[in-house]
Parts: C-alpha cells; structure tokens; sequence
C-alpha cells in the first residue's frame, strides 16, 4: 500500500468524530430518502402481492339481467381470459346486537377466487351458517351468535332461504381493502358497513349476479402498474363486445316476464285503490254520522239541563212542603199525648165496673147453678119413683106370665109323658117279631142284621126322650118355686116407694123458694150492666177519637216519610240527572276529540292512502321505466379499480411518493450542507499537508483523492446502511399504519437498486462536489502559500456596530459574539439552514398531527353542534315517527330535531367523480343550527336558502366552485344537475346539502326522511349515552342511534395512523437537527481550538469558556429555529394537502402550540448538543495555544 | 523561602507502553522581581516547566510554590484562578482573538478581574496608544506582541511568563520586545520568565536555569545583567 493511502486510513482513525459524522448524516439522509421513496412502491408491490395470493379477481361482469353458465362459458372463450367464476349477492340489512348493518351477502366461493383471511372461526359448511367481515373498526362479530337477515327493498321475495344464521367466523376479504370505504349500495342510507358469504344453495334466485374473471397474464404484472391497466383495458373491451350480444339474449328470456308482472301491478293497483276509495268514503260517512250525532246529543244534553234546572226548583219545594208537614206532625203528636191520659183514666174506671159486674154474674150464676141442681135432683127423685113403680107393675105381669107358661109346661110334660109310654110299648112287640125271625132265617141273615140295627136304634131313641121329660120335670119344679119369691120381693118394693113420695114433696117446696130469690139478683145484675155499658160506649167513643187522632198522625207521619223517602228519590233522580248530564257533556266532549281524531285518522289515511297510490303508481311507472331503460340489457365491466380504497390506496403510496419527494430532498440538502462544512474544514486544517505533498510532487488530483477518498468511504458506508436500513424501516412502519385502515398482511420490502443509486448515489455525488470544491479552492494556492499558516480572517466591524445605542448598551461578551456570529457567515448560514430545516421538519410533522387532530376538534366540535341522529325506517308510521319525537322531548325538553333525508350518491363534475351523501332537512332553520355552515377563510355564514351547499373537501375533488354545476348520478340511467349554492368549511367525509324543494326539483319527488337530527345538549359520557340510544332504540321504526361523542371516537382511531407518520417524521427531524448541530458544533470548535485554549491560559473558568462558545450556538439555534418556523409553514401546507385522504379534509392551520413545541425540541436539541460539546471543551488542552497557527 | 520554588519535580507522560520523563525531578528557585531565562533545546522540558508554572498543567511529584502557595496541589479550579489572578502569558504566537481590536484584547484579559490596569493605559505604556481599536490582522507581529504583553500586563499578574516571545519575530522587533519585558521587570518589579532555546539572550537575565534532558542542568546568576541593546545573536 502507497504511504498516501495508508495516510488515508491513519486520518480516519485519527478522526473518528469527524468521520463518523459525515457517515452518520448519510445514514439518516439516504435512509430518509430512500425509505420513504421505496414505500410508495412497496406498498404496491405488498398489496400486489397480496392481490395474487388471495387471487383477486382482475375483472368482474354484472348484467342488468343476470348472468348465466352460458355467459361464463362464453366469457372464457375470451382472449386473456384464463378463468371465470360465477357468483350471487345480494345487499341486505343485518341485525345484531342491535344495531343495523347494510351488508352485501355473497354466496361462498370455495376459496376459489377473492380468497378471504379468515381471522376467527371457520369457513361456512352448512346452509345456515354464514361469515362476516369483522370490522376491526366496529365492535366484532361473536362467532356462534346468530344474526337475522332483512330485505330493505320492496321485493316481494326474499333473496335468501333463511333469515337467520349463524356466525362460524370472521373474515377479511381482498375485495374491500379498506376499514372505512365499503362501497354503495342502494339500500338504507346507500353505504355499505359488512360483508358476508353464506353458501350458494341459500340463495333462492338461479341467474349469478356477477361473474369474476381472472387473467394469468395480469397476475404476472403488477396491479397498479400502466402495463396491468393497458392489458385490463383490453379484456375489457372484449368483454363489453362480447356484452352486446350476450345481452340480447337474455334480454328475451326475461322482458316478457317482467311485462306480464307489471300488468298483474297494474290490476292490483286498480283494485287497491277501488278499496282504498270506498274505504275512504266509509270512513268519510262515519265522521258524517258522528258530526250528527254530536249534534243531536249536544241538544239533547240542553234539554236535559232545563228539566234538570226545573227539578231542582221542585226539589226545593218539596223540602218546603215536607218541613211544614213535619212541623204540623210534632204539634198533633204533644195533642195526642195530652188525650192519652184522659183516656186512660177512663179505662181504669171501666175496668174497675166490669170487675164489680162480673163478680156479681158470677155469684148469680152460682146461685142459678145451686137451684138447677136441686131442681134436677127433685125430677131425678120422681123419676126414680114412677121407674120403680112401674118396675113393680111389669114384675107382677111376669110373674102371672110365669105361672101361666108353668101350666102350660106340666101340661106338654104329661102329653109327653103318655108317648113316651105307648113307644115303649111299640119297641117290646118289635123285639118280640125278631126273635121269631131269627130263629126263622138265622143271625146271619142280612135281613136280619138290618132289622136288628133298626130296633136297637129306636130303643136309644126311647131312653133320649125319657131322659128329657125328666129335665122338663125338674124346671118345672123350680119354676114355681121362683115365681112365689118375686111376689114376695114385689110387695117390699111398693113399701119403700111410699116413703120416697113423700121426701120428694118436701124438696119441691124448698126450690121454689130459692128461685125467687134468684130472679130479684138477675135483676138488680141487669141494671148495674145497663150502666156498664153506657160508660163503656162513652169510653169507646173517646177511645175511638184518639185513635183517630193517632191514626190520623201516623198517617201523616208516614205520608211525610213518604213524601221525604220520594224527595230522597227525587234527589237521587236528580243528581244522577246532573250525574247523566255531565256524563252527557264529557262524552260529548270525548265524541269530538273521537271526531276529530277521526278526522285526522281520514286526513292521514287520505294523505297516505294518496301516496302509496301515488307512490303505487310511481313505482309502477318506475317499472314501465325500468323495463324500458332494462330495454338495453347491458352488461358492465367492472375492474378492481372499482373496489372501495383500491385506487384510494394507491393514490395513498403516491402520495407517500409526493412526501418522498420532498423531504428527502430535503435531507439530502441539509446533508450536504453539513458535509461540505466539515470537509471544508478539514481541508483547511490539512492545508500544511496539502502543501506539503504539492511541493513533493503530487498532482492536485492525487491530492483531491486522498480527500475524496476519505469523504467517500464515510459517504458510501453511511449511505449503504441508510439505504438498505431505511429501505426496511420506512415502509414497514408506514404501511403497519396504513394497514390500520387497509387491510395489508405482509409487507414487502423491495431493494430497489435504482432506489439505491438514487439515493446513496446523490449523496455521494453531493459528498464528492463538496470535496472538490474544498479542494480545488485550497489545491488553487502555491505550495509556498498553503506551508505559511493561513492568515486569520481579519476583524472586522460588523453593521451593529454602527448603532450605536444598541452596541454601547451591549455587555463586552455579548459585543465579542456578536462579532463572531459575523465573522464565520458561510458557518452562520450552514447553522442557520440546518437547524432550519429541522425545526421546518418537526413543523411539518406537528402541523400534520394538527390537521388531522382538527378535523375531529372543528368537524365534531365547532361544525357539527348537534348531538348525534337516529336513522329511523323509511315506512315508519306517523305515530310511530310522534312517539319518537315525544321520546326525545321526553328525555330533555329543549331538544330541537328536524327529520332528514341522508343517502349516498356518485357526484359528478367534467372528468371527477366523486361519492358523496346527499342531505336533506325537513326544517333548514334548526338544521341550520344543527351544522354551522360557513365558508372556512372568511367565516361569512352560508345559508341553505341558496338551494344547496357543498363541503369543501368535495367542491375541490369535483374541481368546482360556488355557481358550478354538478351532475348527481340518481340511478343507472338517471341523473340531475343541481348548481354549488356555496361552499362550506367540513373535514369527514363529503356532503351536498340541500332544501327540500331543491332536491325535489332534482329528483322529480320529494326526499324519504331516513334519519331524524336531534340537538339536546347531552353529555358525552358513555354511561348517558348508553341509556339515551337505548331508550331510542326501544321506539318503533328505530333503526340506530348514532352519537356524535361516538363517532368522533371511533374517527379518531381511524385517524391514530397518521400519528404513526407524523412521529417517523418528528424522530426523523430530531435526529437531523442533532447530527446538524453536532457536527457544525463540532467544526465551530475546531475551528476555534486555539482561541478556546488561549481563554483558558488566560484563567476562564470551564463555564465562562462554554458560554464563550455556545453563546453563538444558541443564537444561531435561535435564528435558525424562527426561520425554520416560517418555512415550516410553507412545508406543513404542503405536507398536509399531499398527504390527505380523498375522504376527509385536513385542518389547514397548524396550532400555535405546534410552533412552540418545534421550536422548543429544536433548541432543546441545540442545548443537549451544547452540554455534550462542553466536556469536549473541557477536554481541550490549553497547550493547543501554545502550538504554531497551522 | 524563594518567590518561586521548585522542589524535586517530576511531570511523566505515558504514551501507550513508554513512559517520559518530561521533567525529572527538576529543583530551582527564584526570587521575586527577578528576569529569569530558561533555556534549553527543543524536546528538553522546558515547556513543561512553563506550563507547570503558569497552571496550565500540574507535576506528578514535587513541590511547585509561588508567593509562598503550594500551587502543585491545585485542583482545576483553583488552577484556573492562579492563571486568572497571578499569572500573564506571553505566547509566541501571541493567541490574540481576531475578531477583537487591540483594546477589546486587552479588555477580554481583564473582564474577569477588579484589580486591573486600563487597557487604555496599558496599551499606551507598550506604546501603541495610537492603535487601540485595530484588530489584530492590522497590526504587525510585533505590534501584536506587545498587544500580548499589556494584555498579560493589564491585570497585574505576580508572574509574567513568555514562550519563545519573539520566536515569530524578526531581530529587531524580537530585541524591542525583550527590551520592553527588561524595563517591565525593572521598573515595575515584576518576576520576568522567559522560556526560550535560544541561549544567546541568557546574558540579559538576572538568573539563567538551563535544563538538558527534562533536568536542571546549571542555574548561573548574572550579578551584571546585559542590557538587551547589547546583546546580539
């Protein structure tokens, strides 16, 4: 190795700081550079990637009619076309965990095409399975619960087999790469919020929806490349060739169809609206017959109400009545009492004489009793006698009898006596003849026997009647004896008779005495009961007036209770006549509010009934129009250009690109900047040196290599590490931020080796001229003159010297460093610009953070004043609609809302278009309150009373001004213009507000209130606003609750990414501003060695040293910081307007905050960097000043 | 006891395995308002007596005292007040700041002290009453020099001490310096020493130390100083 060369490494490790700086400033110059230039392409290249691997389809055809296997096969026969995958969808509304998701449900494509990443669960297997895209911005999906299905559209079938299913999992899908575009649909509010396959045999209809094309040859490419779109434009036209055709037919498989529906619409309409008019004139009669009604009874009721007053007035009466009864009554009752004891009195006496009467009845009745007796006893005593008497008189016949019937007897006995005799007689010659006979005939013979019976029978028949002249005898007898007794007896009897006689006279005599005695007592009886009975009649008489009087009392009593039980009555009557009556009244009253709810309930019904058949008829003229405008059966070609955030996320990597652009230009100055110092310096401290191998022989390029040399291996080395480390670092951290808002899952670094020639290679080439202009001006000088010591820059007065009262009041360090700062004016410039562009940096990245953090603090917190809104269904009720409003007013009073109309439509302007929501207030004037409409620069307040209004962000996509006219895209084959009635400051997402009559002007109807706008002063915690969307919710016709607290939360989640960039930028910016300050620091005090040791031999302190020094530091610091201020204005402007998204707006003004916050890092920076230099320059040997000026 | 003594010193700098001696065990005095030379060739140690003297660099070993203080246990603070208060230097380079005049020089020596003579005053004894608000790439070497002395001068130092002062001089501004620092020591009382290897000049100290091989080789007394206008090298 030449000595020159080892010199080259000994010079390196003699300065290592110096070195090592100029490496370092490359590092973080070229790796800025090309790390924020590669990510552009890298975020292309990883989403291509992901594109293929995910096999995302290249091109995608939709009919009008639906497509067949037919149109497949014929699509495949297309040049370019290397597969076809047919496919159904259909948009509808999801519910879950109650909230509403507009949801394009696709049928499962068995992984064949648009591959999804499935982040939970399972792919789906059976028909009721489904998987949705979990939204990593909305609250997730719970695998295993069920979600139901709803059809938005007025479609008579429904799109799907089930309405139910089940969540096996969660997915991501490379069609929707973006968290926060997911396309338009038109149903709801037209944007869509999720995704989701279920498998194909759910799906009822049998064309395909859509059929996905792939392309082998555009797989090979890169999908933003010119060269992919060349190629994909060409299928296209193929494609649309192929379209005519294909069309056709399907265009005559269906139309007649769909003309027979329409007829059958036609005749149902008819008919609807026959029923719905004769129901209205029912409806009407009814409210007829109750007006009637409620006339009569309100007549009725006056009548009432007359008699009611009359009754009253008899009421009164009656009571008068009643109390004078009542009064005449108490009167007759104190007469009565007093007649009472009269009568009593006299009742005593009476008793008292019927007492005395009865006694004396009773004596005579004894005594009549004694006579009677005495009297039956006289007649039963001569009755006995006659009796016994005539007894004797009946004896002595008997017994005369008796003897008579005794002769009579001994008469019979002696005739009897004398046959008795003459028998026997008979019977002894009658034996005689038999014993003559038997000897004659024998014993034995039966005449014989016979007559032997005879005889012995006769002879028993003699001894019978012998006997009973015997008994005969004897009574005989007996008989006289008797009869000589009783005339004994009779005799005795008449004896006593006689005495008897003579008693009886005696007690004849003694009765007819008594008897006399007896009639003077009946007598003298009679008269006393003649008295009696006079009194008695008096007493009757008396009896009777007083029970007359009493009778005549409690008649009138009773007549009075009577009377007073019936006023009761009547009372009663009365009241439940007042009771009727005003029962009458209030029913009337009800009757008229029925009346007049029966009226409106008419209005209502007349209202609506007008407009679903006007709506009918719409609808059915829609269908007329339908099938005519279907009359060009088309087919459409749709690239992934289409797909939400597809082309957003590629104008997101070239705007990376804008940024790369810039600001490692930037770098690269400032680096180059720094470079050129330090070379500069230490070719001058080299200048001995460079003389020295001059005057050896060397030629001024050998000499300019040693330098280059060295500034090159710093230069190459840095640049190398920065570049392969920026090339890895940037984009991996720019696109982990992106792919919170895309979804990106590998980041592919790509090691561009153009990336790197540019990059490392300007460094370089900045590195090299900067060496060689520090050679060539001191290679320029003789040897002779480069061997002398370089004369110090000469001093000079510097122009504030020249003002005098500032320069005299100064103190004498601050004269010294004020002359300093002067004396080095390229080393002031290089600290200036340096320091500049760092504060300019940290400016960029805070204004950045500002605009970003502004578009939730002004949209959410000075644009937007309401408090959040209700989407409601389009179909609600009008109670339904009351109750809501009641609701809200019931929640807080002061609540103002106003319905609108709120859906996304493609806005159009010359080449633009843009997607945009379409907002219509049904009362501008609170709506106006609701939303501060003011152009942002000028503040000047806009009106609604223009027509409409247009956010800012989207006036400037669409390129148009106030009075511009725009086209807005209605329907595929209808679209209006409307004019910009001004231009409002906005920074989410894009609007174009308008008055009702504007959009009915442009639409041909008026808008169909989707949402309702409430203001309520509600606070922003979440508990409240918990309670508050539940109690919405709880109302019919609520579809969601959207809280601005809320959606200002989750837009800044969305908007964190931006952070990320904005701290690469200030960690980026830092480390610049300190490798600026070190190194030119550095130079300073090298520069300065000799002075800095000359103050210490003349006995500095360490401090007074440093602040010798570092006085200038912090003023350059200063100085650069506030210029780099004002050029961090510039660069934020342009940072921020390169770095916006097409969905929102960033704020345009950087807080003041943020000009504090760079200036302060920025010195704090110079500071740090001040206290590393001090030990430095405590270091320093105070025997450098004794050394020889080099 | 001397003004300035040095006892037994010894200053080794170690670079990497070697170790030198750059002064081994060095022993002198002198006393007060003396003109003392220290001579000896380059590489002897003379310089590094200098810088033990002025504060500028402290002894391993050894007794360093001026004006009766024990200066060799300095810390560096109390070392940069010795420089500050009882040490001028005069280097041969002079070291004057650029970007200052003559006077402002001057002034920079003094801004840290009370007791201090004008610079006015000060520049007008060394004769250039006429230059004060030149900056030094005004003024010529020798002119410059003696911006060095009054600076050195300006704050009443107990030792006025020169490195090879006219070593960038030419012989006749070089013997018009000597001559001012001759009268300086004379007139003013003030302890002189000069470092130099020029032994030519050592007849007009009143004390010459020469060191050979960081030692004191000889210290010879000159009971009749040589005025400067005589002597000739």
């Amino acid at each position: 190795m030449k000595a020159i060369n080892k010199n080259i490494f000994r010079e390196i490790s003699h300065s290592k700081g110096r070195f090592m700086s100029i490496l370092l400033i490359c590092t973080i110059g070229v790796g800025f550079f090309s790390g924020v230039k590669a990510t552009g392409n890298d975020m292309k290249i990883s989403a291509d990637n992901m594109y293929d691997e995910q096999e995302l389809f290249d091109l995608r055809v939709l009919s009008t009619f639906g497509l067949t296997e037919d149109d497949a096969a014929a699509i495949l026969e297309i040049d370019g076309v290397s597969a076809v995958y047919t496919s159904k969808y259909s948009d509808l509304a999801v519910h879950y965990d109650d909230k509403e998701y507009l949801t394009r449900v696709y049928s499962w494509n068995n992984d064949e095409v648009n591959k999804v990443f499935i982040n939970s669960g399972r792919k789906p297997e059976s028909e009721n399975e489904c998987i949705i895209s979990g939204n990593r911005l909305q609250d997730g999906f719970k695998i295993g619960d069920t979600i139901s299905l709803a059809d938005l559209t007025d479609a008579d079938e429904f799109p799907l087999e089930h309405e139910e299913y089940t969540i096996v999992g969660t997915f991501d899908t490379p069609m929707y790469i973006s968290m926060t575009q997911k396309g338009s649909t038109t149903i709801g509010d037209g944007a869509l919020d999720a995704f989701m396959y279920v498998t194909e045999s759910n799906f009822t209809q049998e064309v395909y929806t859509e059929i996905y094309i792939r392309s082998d040859e555009l797989t090979e490419m890169q999908s933003y490349s010119d060269e992919y779109a060349e190629l994909r434009d060409a299928i296209t036209e193929r494609l649309e060739e192929l379209g005519v055709p294909r069309s056709e037919i399907r265009y005559d498989e269906v139309v007649g169809e769909a003309l027979e529906e329409l007829a059958d619409g036609e005749k149902e309409l008819a008919d609807a609206k026959a029923e719905g008019e004769q129901e209205l004139a029912d409806a009407r009669a009814e409210i007829e017959d109750a007006e009637q009604q409620i006339i009569d009874g309100e007549k009725e009721l006056a009548d009432a109400k007359a008699e009611l007053d009359d009754g009253a007035i008899q009421l009164e009466d009656a009571q008068k009545e009643l109390d004078d009864a009542y009064q005449q009554i108490v009167d007759g009752k104190a007469e009565l009492l007093a007649n009472q004891g009269t009568i009593l009195d006299a009742e005593r006496q009476l008793q008292d004489a019927r007492l005395e009467i009865e006694n004396g009845e009773l004596e005579l009745q004894q005594a009549e009793k004694l006579l009677k007796e005495s009297k039956e006893q006289l007649e039963s005593g001569q009755a006995e006698i006659d009796k016994n008497l005539a007894e004797m008189e009946s004896g002595r016949q008997q017994i005369e009898a008796a003897k008579q019937q005794i002769q009579q007897a001994e008469s019979e006995y002696n005739a009897g006596y004398a046959q008795y005799e003459q028998g026997l007689a008979q019977l002894e010659a009658g034996e005689k003849q038999l014993q003559e006979a038997i000897l004659i005939y024998g014993e034995d013979n039966p005449l014989i026997i016979q007559q032997k019976g005879e005889l012995e029978a006769n002879r028993i028949i003699l001894e019978q009647t012998k006997l009973a002249l015997e008994s005969a005898k004897e009574q005989i007898d007996a008989g006289k004896a008797e009869i000589e007794e009783n005339e004994q007896t009779i005799a005795s009897g008449e004896e006593q008779i006689k005495a008897a006689q003579q008693q009886i006279d005696e007690g004849w005599a003694q009765y007819n005495e008594g008897l006399a005695d007896y009639q003077a007592g009946v007598e003298a009886l009679e008269q006393g009961k003649a008295d009696y009975i006079v009194g008695y009649e008096e007493y009757l008489e008396g009896l009777e007036l007083y029970n007359d009087g009493l009778a005549q009392i409690q008649d009138a009593e009773r007549q009075y209770n009577e009377g007073k039980a019936t006023l009761e009555e009547k009372r009663l009557e009365y009241e439940d006549g007042v009771k009727q009556y005003e029962d009458g009244i209030a029913e009337i009253e009800d009757a008229k509010i029925k009346l007049a709810d029966g009226k409106k309930e008419y209005e209502d019904g007349l209202a609506t009934f007008n407009k679903e058949i006007s709506d009918a008829e719409q609808e059915i003229a829609d269908a007329k129009q339908k099938i005519a405008d279907a009359g060009e059966a088309k087919w459409y070609v749709f690239t992934r250009d289409d797909n939400p955030g597809y082309t957003e996320y590629s104008s997101n990597a070239e705007r990376i690109d804008n940024i790369a652009a810039i600001f490692p230009v930037f770098f690269l100055l400032v680096a180059g900047l720094v470079c050129l110092t330090t070379m500069s310096r230490m070719v001058e401290e080299n200048r001995t040196q460079v003389g020295t191998l001059k005057a050896l022989g060397y030629s001024n390029n050998r000499i300019m290599a040693h330098y280059m040399a060295y500034a090159l291996v710093a230069a190459v080395i840095g640049s190398l590490i920065g570049a392969f480390g920026g090339m890895i670092l940037f984009p991996n951290v720019i696109i982990y931020a992106y792919s919170i808002m895309y979804i990106i899952t590998e980041v592919y670094c790509e090691f561009s080796l153009f990336n790197i020639i540019i990059s490392a290679g300007s460094m370089i080439a900045a590195i090299a001229l900067t060496v060689f202009f520090s050679c060539k001006k001191v290679l320029a000088e003789t040897p002779a003159s480069l061997m002398r010591p370089k004369a110090p820059k000469a001093g000079k007065r510097v122009l504030l010297e020249r003002i005098g009262f500032i320069w005299n009041n100064m103190g004498f360090f601050a004269k010294v460093s004020g002359r300093n700062l002067f004396r080095y004016k390229r080393r002031m410039f290089m600290t200036v610009v340096g320091i500049a562009g760092c504060t300019a940096l940290m400016m960029a990245g805070f204004g950045l953070k500002n605009s970003v953090s502004d578009i939730i603090d002004l949209q959410y917190g000075e644009i937007y004043n309401y408090s959040g809104y209700i989407a409601v269904e389009d179909d609600r009720t009008e109670s339904e609609e009351q109750a809501l409003y009641d609701e809200l007013l019931d929640y807080e009073p002061s609540t103002l809302y106003t319905p609108a109309f709120i859906k996304q439509y493609t806005l159009t302007s010359g080449e633009n278009n843009v997607q945009g929501y379409i907002t219509v207030a049904e009362d501008s004037a609170v709506f106006e309150g609701m939303i501060d409409f003011h152009k942002r620069i000028s503040g000047e307040k806009l009106s609604l009373a223009n027509g409409t209004i247009m956010t800012e962000k989207l006036a400037k996509l669409l390129g148009v001004s106030e009075g511009d006219e725009i086209t807005i895209q209605i329907s595929d084959s209808k679209s209006s213009t409307v004019t910009v009635g001004g231009i409002t400051e906005h920074y989410a997402s894009h609007y174009l507000y308008m008055t009702e009559e504007m959009f009915s002007t442009a639409f041909g109807k008026t808008p169909d209130y989707n949402m309702v706008y409430f203001t309520n002063g509600m606070s922003e915690d979440e508990a409240v606003a918990e309670d508050f969307s539940e109690k919405m919710m709880a109302c019919d016709g609520v579809l969601s609750v959207i809280l601005n607290a809320k959606s200002s939360n989750s837009f800044s989640d969305m908007l964190g990414m931006i952070d990320m960039v904005i701290v690469v930028l200030i960690v980026s910016a830092g480390a610049l501003a300190f490798v600026v300050l070190y190194n030119l620091t550095n130079v300073n005090i090298t520069e300065r060695i000799r002075e800095i040791a000359t103050l210490k031999v003349l006995g500095f302190y360490d401090h007074e040293v440093s602040t010798y020094v570092f006085r200038e530091n912090i003023i350059l610091s200063l100085m650069g910081s506030a210029a780099g201020l004002l050029l961090g204005i510039v660069l934020c402007q342009f940072v921020v307007q390169t770095a916006e998204i097409d969905e929102v707006m960033f704020g345009r003004e950087i807080h003041a905050m943020s000009y504090v916050y760079s200036f302060v890092i920025t010195v704090a920076f110079s500071l740090i960097v001040n206290l590393i230099m001090t030990t430095v320059l405590k270091k320093i040997s105070m025997v450098e000043s004794l050394k020889s000026v080099e | 006891m001397a003004f300035v003594t040095l006892d037994n010193v010894y200053k080794r700098y170690h670079m990497g395995e070697v170790t030198i001696n750059a002064a081994d065990g060095m022993t002198f005095d002198i006393e007060k308002g003396e003109f003392v030379i220290i001579v000896g060739p380059s590489g002897s140690g003379k310089t590094t007596v200098l810088n033990m003297l002025g504060g500028m660099d402290t002894c391993d070993e050894g007794i360093i005292s001026v004006d009766g203080a024990r200066i060799d246990g300095y810390n560096r603070k109390k070392l940069t007040e010795y420089r500050r208060h009882d040490i001028g230097f005069i280097f041969q380079f002079y070291n004057l700041l650029p970007n200052l005049t003559a006077k402002e020089n001057v002034e920079l020596a003094v801004q840290t002290t009370k007791d201090y003579i004008p610079a006015a005053e000060i520049l007008e004894k060394v004769g250039l009453g006429e230059r004060l608000d030149n900056f030094p790439a005004q003024l010529s070497g020798g002119e410059q020099q003696r911006v060095s002395i009054a600076r050195a001068l300006s704050k009443r130092p107990k030792l006025l001490l020169c490195d090879e002062p006219t070593g960038a001089l030419d012989y006749n501004t070089g013997k018009m310096i000597l001559k001012l620092l001759q009268d300086t020591c004379r007139n003013d009382g003030m302890t002189v020493i000069l470092v130099t290897h020029n032994s030519a000049i050592a007849p007009m100290a009143d004390r010459v130390i020469k060191i050979k091989n960081s030692k004191v080789s000889r210290v010879i007394m000159n009971e009749n100083p040589t005025p400067v206008e005589e002597i000739e090298w």
